[in-house]
């Protein structure tokens, strides 16, 4: 709601001046509790990521004046501590829901750092992807029966991370160069799982989290298979190995059907458009890991699809009223513009024309998406 | 989150910290300790972070060399995500590998996970790198030279392995004496 809005009201005698200022001021009071509701939550959040980090950092010193079974029974001691102070200041006494919050999200914390730390004991394998599975296994109860954004956005960037790491301990060559073919299609699933979630009420936050977090990890991945290289070293491994094309071609029928359903039940047009373009580029996927054109007609249709994908943020964006999307549009156009021009001017010209010209397609280029930002941003506000 | 769900996500997460510890306590406590004898790699990968890269003799096995229950035509088909299998012969507590399969044998054995290495100079690989899950051990911060130069003259590792092969790292060795973690 907008006070301009309200004095309109006013002027057009839909409400009395009584009654407008009346509004204009319990709006104004529900600004200030919003906002200094955020402030404590922004701070008690990274409040307790500070002492997960210490926590874990703590671990990774592996000091020995303690012996193990201390440290264990310290952290497994912090764990408890955190996790049911967070639930009583939550949900028994509710008077301070904010903190109570934090300190759920700094248990889900240390659970994985007592995993951890548990690992380090046995001299389990370093970068061992089954630890963080077991973090992600752990905390999905509690991503569900809390709801907030910092426990839904840990929940999905530990199965991120682990997708990655059972990706590179499977495949020859580490697997680096497959990487970002299982994160476009994990994205996909990712986004598609999201978009489900959508449909339980009480789960939005969940749901955005991880269709955010989605949208990261495969654009990202995305971002690199504009690149020439990356798609032909990962294509040609990935060929090698049929258990890991089989496993990536799974993921991609699951975001698939996920993305399928979301868009089966949801009505509005821009979810829809959103949907078409997943499975689109889902089903793009399998075609590109099963069917062997030219390496260089893909890393075309991927650059288009990138392309294609910026400009559809900002429309998304613009129609749902959401500027997280856009500046996301605005961000990774940025990005691909400079990646191609590197790529494509570097060995054309002379160095100080290379800068120049560079210098001023950015300046412009820059002002453009500004002008383009703010227009956005102001027709929200209206 | 009701009450309930408190108290059962709880439970669930000392559930799953419990079975990981008891996991590796039941090798510990049911397992046959043996030596396996490590050998030199380059410095530059001795280290990441914190840990130091074991790498042992039995990390890399030659098909050709070994008993076993698949040709070297089949290697490709185990890539990674299949078990082998691999038998140890006990000498003065120093194990030494026998022979690798897919199929679970009699007596001593550890499990791995295996992939090919290749060779310029051969048609197909005949070589397998395998890890057993026991490559990682895990040293106080700023400890790992101390373990560099221990390791230049010779050092074994005292595993235990349990009757399904699985292993877990007891301690390093060096000439017979025991080198505790706080010694180092």
């Amino acid at each position: 709601m907008d006070d301009r809005l309200i004095r309109k009201w006013a002027r057009e005698e839909l409400v009395s001046q009584e009654q407008a200022d009346r509004m204009l001021a319990d709006l104004r009071e529900f600004r200030r509790e919003s906002r200094s509701g955020k402030f404590v939550t922004a701070v008690s959040t990274v409040g307790a990521v500070l002492l997960g980090i210490s926590a874990i950092l703590f671990i990774a010193s592996n000091w020995q004046e303690l012996s193990s079974t201390v440290k264990m029974a310290l952290l497994i001691g912090a764990t408890a501590a955190a996790y049911a102070s967070g639930y009583y200041l939550k949900y028994e006494f509710r008077d301070l829901p904010r903190i109570g919050g934090a300190l759920l999200f700094l248990g889900a914390l240390l659970f994985g750092a007592t995993v951890m730390l548990t690992a380090q004991i046995y001299h389990i394998n370093a970068n061992e992807h089954t630890l963080v599975l077991i973090w992600f296994i752990g905390i999905l109860p509690l991503v569900f029966a809390v709801r907030t954004y910092p426990t839904a956005i840990l929940g999905a960037v530990l199965l991120v991370l682990w997708i990655g790491l059972f990706a590179t301990s499977r495949s020859r060559f580490w697997g680096i160069d497959n990487l970002p073919y299982w994160y476009v299609v994990s994205g996909l699933a990712l986004f598609g799982i999201g978009g489900l979630l959508y449909l339980r009420e009480g789960l939005e936050k969940v749901a955005r989290a991880w269709r955010l977090v989605a949208l990261k990890v495969a654009m990202f991945s995305l971002f690199l298979l504009t690149f020439r290289w990356l798609v032909e070293h990962g294509r040609t491994a990935f060929m090698d190995s049929g258990y890991e094309l089989a496993c990536v071609l799974s993921i991609a029928v699951l975001a698939i059907l996920a993305i399928g359903l979301d868009s089966l039940v949801r009505k509005d047009e821009t979810t829809r458009l959103e949907s078409y373009t997943g499975i689109g580029i889902a089903a793009f996927m399998m075609l590109f890991l099963l069917y062997p054109l030219p390496d260089v007609a893909y890393v075309i249709v991927f650059n288009l699809l990138f392309t294609a994908l910026t400009l559809l943020f900002f429309y998304a964006g613009y129609s749902r009223g959401d500027i997280r999307i856009v500046n996301m549009g605005v961000f990774w156009l940025a990005a691909f513009l400079i990646a191609r021009y590197f790529d494509w001017f570097w060995s054309l010209m002379d160095r100080a024309l290379f800068f120049l010209v560079g210098g001023v397609i950015l300046v412009v280029g820059g002002i453009v998406l500004e002008k383009q930002r703010r227009h956005i941003k102001s027709s929200f506000a209206q | 989150m009701t009450r309930k769900a408190f108290i059962l996500i709880g439970v669930f997460w000392l559930a799953l910290v419990g079975a990981l510890v008891g996991f590796k306590e039941y090798t510990l406590k049911t397992g046959q300790d043996v030596l396996l004898r490590t050998v030199p790699v380059d410095p530059r990968d001795l280290f990441r972070g914190d840990y130091v890269i074991l790498r042992y003799e039995i990390s890399s096995l030659d098909l050709e060399q070994l008993e076993s229950d698949f040709g070297s035509d089949q290697i490709m088909e185990i890539w990674g995500y299949r078990h082998v299998y691999v038998t140890l012969e006990v000498e003065d507590n120093l194990a030494r590998a026998t022979g690798v399969f897919v199929e679970k044998p009699e007596g001593l054995f550890i499990k791995g996970s295996a992939f090919p290495e290749f060779n310029p100079d051969r048609d197909g690989p005949t070589v397998l790198t395998i890890q057993y899950g026991i490559e990682s051990f895990f040293v106080p911060e700023g400890a790992g030279k101390a373990i560099e130069q221990e390791r230049q003259e010779g050092m074994d590792v005292r595993v235990s392995i349990d009757r399904f092969g699985n292993a877990v790292i007891r301690s390093l060795v060096l000439d017979g004496r025991e080198i505790a973690v706080e010694d180092l």
